[in-house]
């Protein structure tokens, strides 16, 4: 079984023809090479059941991809942007505060999300104040317990620096 | 006497006095009763399009649960601690969250009440008292603490009012896993919705951390490219938050459903008052036509004999 | 994820969670912004029991979700 799991971040953009190649290994009844998935927030149901080429979504790893696969797997998700690269080709990216991926036997994929947002719905300079400001916090915390909560807000306000775009 | 003023004698007996007073009350009550109905209609509307939107809430917020389900539904409640020798990796608690979703405010049929009677029928099983109890409403409070004060947790009041939100729901849980660290494992007792005629009590086992690390066999197919412990470990309370999550939604057009029967049969009863009533109200004002008619004639007929 | 820092500190993913979705919602454009925040527009009691009588009331709203985010809770 060739495993599609992709782990590094910027290389993966690049790769997409090294993973097509991958495909063609993949028998299916049906004959196409998609991945279905579902991605969900508590309060909205973006895509169910939804046909994409792939989709790459940020792990406690590094940035992971999933194609259409029998690869089960549980994935914890980090803050940081899911890219779907849809059917037709058009390329859709969100970012997310954090969830779970789960890819089944069956091949039906879940994608669990609290908070997911087309990335251009990001305010490059309200992350910008945040980085600024939670990485004083994190400098001046004394204690275990608030270096650990600077330490939550300046990671999250990196990884959504990185998707819109802001310098650290 | 002239046979004028005798009619008004007549007329103004005591008798007649009497029956106009049943009459004047009557139609009060036909009057207060139609208000009524008006109103329990006006409300049944209200819940009818309360449960429609309640309905499609509950369809949209039913994926959700879906993903953590299909894997970890695998460990359920008789996989328990005593089926295994193998320690558990992190200290036990022994003790299992019941969290129950009732509501604040009652006329809502059976919802609540089935709720109570699933967990102190779950209580009076738990000798040796393992179970915690908390609930989202008022109205499962009173019944729980009265019998089983100290394994009452927590109470939402005013939770989830306009709308549930995953924010708000967060920090009800954590109030509840911060209380209880290294819970067993966790029920989510809640009315599940069928139609608007039938919900019926369901229960969703979330088991703890450590159970599901002594039965992590059951998942042996599914890799983890991170520290599997770790993530298992924050799986299992996102579980329990998304498991609630659609449990609410559930519950909530359960209730809604309930609350149009009620105001259904409120309605009905109002109709059914309303027409006894209409009819008491006709016959007794017949009655009343009848015995003035009699008083009529026989005055009338005293007056021809006297003349 | 051996020890995350956050879990050594005593949070609890249910918090990490949520510290994380509101810094999100705290920075998106308007009108998402907006849209974003009736997330947050809750206001409840939680009580805490204790031997069956009430002991302590925390109001859950959004003054508390933006309080987790600097703070750790105790």
């Amino acid at each position: 079984m060739i495993r599609s799991i992709v782990k590094s971040t910027n290389t993966l953009l690049k790769s997409n023809v090294a993973i097509n190649s991958n495909k063609r290994f993949f028998a299916t009844e049906t004959g196409d090479d998609l991945l279905t998935f579902s991605l969900l927030s508590p309060h909205q149901t973006i895509y169910k059941d939804k046909k994409a080429q792939l989709v790459t979504l940020p792990g406690a790893k590094g940035i992971f991809g999933v194609a259409k696969n029998h690869v089960p797997r549980i994935a914890e998700l980090k803050p940081g942007v899911i890219q779907i690269n849809h059917e037709n080709g058009d390329l859709e990216k969100f970012f997310i505060s954090g969830g779970f991926a789960f890819v089944n036997p069956d091949a039906s994929c879940y994608i669990n999300t609290i908070e997911a947002v087309p990335v251009d719905q990001l305010d490059p300079n309200e992350v910008k104040n945040g980085l600024t400001r939670f990485t004083q916090l994190y400098n001046d915390a004394q204690d275990e317990n608030s270096k650990a909560i600077a330490l939550i807000g300046l990671e999250t306000h990196q990884q959504m620096a990185f998707a819109c775009g802001v310098s650290a | 006497m002239n046979s004028a003023s005798k009619l008004f004698v007549a007329l103004a007996s005591p008798a007649n006095q009497r029956n106009m007073a049943t009459l004047k009350d009557l139609k009060i009550r036909l009057g207060t009763v139609k208000t009524i109905s008006k109103l329990t209609k006006t409300l049944h509307m209200v819940a009818s399009s309360k449960l429609r939107s309640a309905e499609k809430k509950a369809e949209e917020s039913g994926p959700f649960s879906v993903g953590p389900q299909k894997i970890l539904g695998a460990v359920t409640s008789s996989d328990a601690f005593n089926t295994t020798t193998e320690a558990p990796v992190e200290e036990r608690s022994g003790k299992q969250l019941l969290i129950a979703i009732t509501t604040d405010t009652g006329m809502c049929g059976p919802v609540n009440h089935q709720i109570i009677k699933t967990i102190k029928a779950l209580l009076k099983d738990d000798g040796k008292q393992e179970i915690l109890v908390s609930t989202t409403g008022l109205k499962g409070v009173a019944p729980i603490v009265a019998d089983y004060p100290n394994q009452f947790l927590i109470s939402g009041r005013d939770f989830g009012k306009a709308d549930y939100s995953f924010p708000e729901v967060l920090l009800f849980l954590n109030e509840i896993i911060s209380k209880v660290p290294n819970y067993d494992s966790a029920l989510v007792v809640y009315n599940k919705f069928k139609n608007a005629l039938s919900y019926n009590v369901d229960r969703q086992f979330i088991p703890g951390f450590n159970l599901l690390e002594l039965n992590r066999d059951k998942f042996y197919e599914y890799m983890t490219s991170e520290d599997r412990a770790a993530t298992m470990k924050d799986l299992s309370e996102f579980h329990l938050a998304s498991s609630f999550w659609t449990g609410l939604y559930q519950n909530r057009a359960s209730e809604m459903a309930a609350r149009m029967v009620a105001m259904d049969n409120a309605s009905k009863n109002g109709e059914s008052i309303s027409q006894a009533l209409g009819l008491q109200y006709n016959r007794a004002r017949q009655a009343m036509i009848t015995s003035e008619l009699i008083e009529i004639v026989s005055g009338a007929s005293a007056i021809e004999s006297s003349d | 994820m051996a020890g995350q820092y956050w879990r050594a500190a005593g949070i609890t993913y249910l918090q990490y969670a949520n510290i994380c979705g509101t810094h999100v919602r705290n920075c998106l454009k308007e009108p998402f912004k907006a849209v974003a925040k009736n997330r947050e527009g809750f206001i409840s009691n939680t009580v805490l029991y204790k031997n069956g009588k009430e002991a302590s009331t925390i109001v859950l709203n959004a003054e508390l979700l933006q309080k987790e985010v600097l703070t750790k809770k105790n």
